[in-house]
């Protein structure tokens, strides 16, 4: 399945980019991180929380075709 | 723009119909760029009708020219991710009005650049008494510093950059 990934704040730097399509076969949120973080093995460095469709989700969380994966470092405003 | 925003100011009163028509209200707190002290100042003046309100408190975020190592900082980069910050500003604002005893609130974060010395986080808290603001205007800050997805990059006058750490986010 096809997924919209988006990466935020420092992890932009630890995959070297900020969007990406992704084909994956991972069913769940916690298969296509580890997935990724051997694509881009920065990534472990790093703490962060996952968005699916713009909802912070837990890691068992199912993955569909289309779903917009978040990768969101610990925030910062103000 | 301003006079939309300026609309959404009010706490409807409980009940029914005015829930539903605030749910269709959108605050869109994220601007570009620096919030200017022309628009501060709009803000503040707009509220003259609104002739119950005692007291206004008002927080502004500005952008620090801090030292850091052999230069200085330039400018802040702000990125979010914009649908979900906008959420997490609306459930802020929720859980204020029914946490505070406020009038009105207005809440404006810049998102790009925004250089040192300008202001980048507007936060306009008025009630009725004095007391009420300062206890909301507190927390209000608290909370968009720790549930909002906003990013900070730090430019510094040397051509570096670092990402300014946060917190984590509430799952």
């Amino acid at each position: 399945m096809k997924l919209n990934l988006l990466f935020f704040g420092i992890l932009t730097d630890a995959t070297g980019k900020a969007k990406q399509e992704f084909e994956s076969d991972a069913t769940d949120v916690d298969s296509l991180n580890k997935q990724l973080q051997i694509i881009y093995p920065e990534l472990i460095k790093h703490t962060y929380k996952i968005g699916v469709n713009s909802e912070i989700v837990s890691r068992g969380k199912k993955l569909y075709d289309g779903d917009e994966v978040s990768f969101l470092p610990p925030f910062a405003g103000g | 723009m301003t006079e939309m925003k300026f609309h959404f100011c009010h706490r409807l009163p409980a009940g029914k119909h005015s829930m539903m028509e605030e749910k269709k209200k959108k605050h869109n707190v994220l601007v570009e760029g620096r919030v200017t002290s022309t628009f501060i100042a709009d803000a503040i003046s707009k509220h003259s009708s609104k002739t119950e309100i005692g007291a206004h408190a008002i927080f502004l975020g500005q952008v620090r020219r801090d030292a850091q190592k052999d230069s200085f900082v330039k400018n802040i980069e702000y990125s979010a991710h914009p649908e979900m910050a906008e959420k997490a500003f609306e459930k802020i604002r929720e859980k204020a009005f029914k946490k505070f005893d406020m009038i009105c609130l207005h809440i404006h974060h810049s998102i790009g650049m925004v250089d040192a010395g300008e202001v980048s986080l507007f936060v306009f808290v008025s009630c009725k008494h004095r007391a009420q603001t300062f206890g909301a205007l507190k927390w209000l800050v608290d909370e968009i510093k720790k549930t909002v997805p906003i990013w900070k990059k730090e430019n510094y006058e040397n051509g570096s950059y670092k990402w300014l750490d946060g917190d984590q986010p509430p799952m």
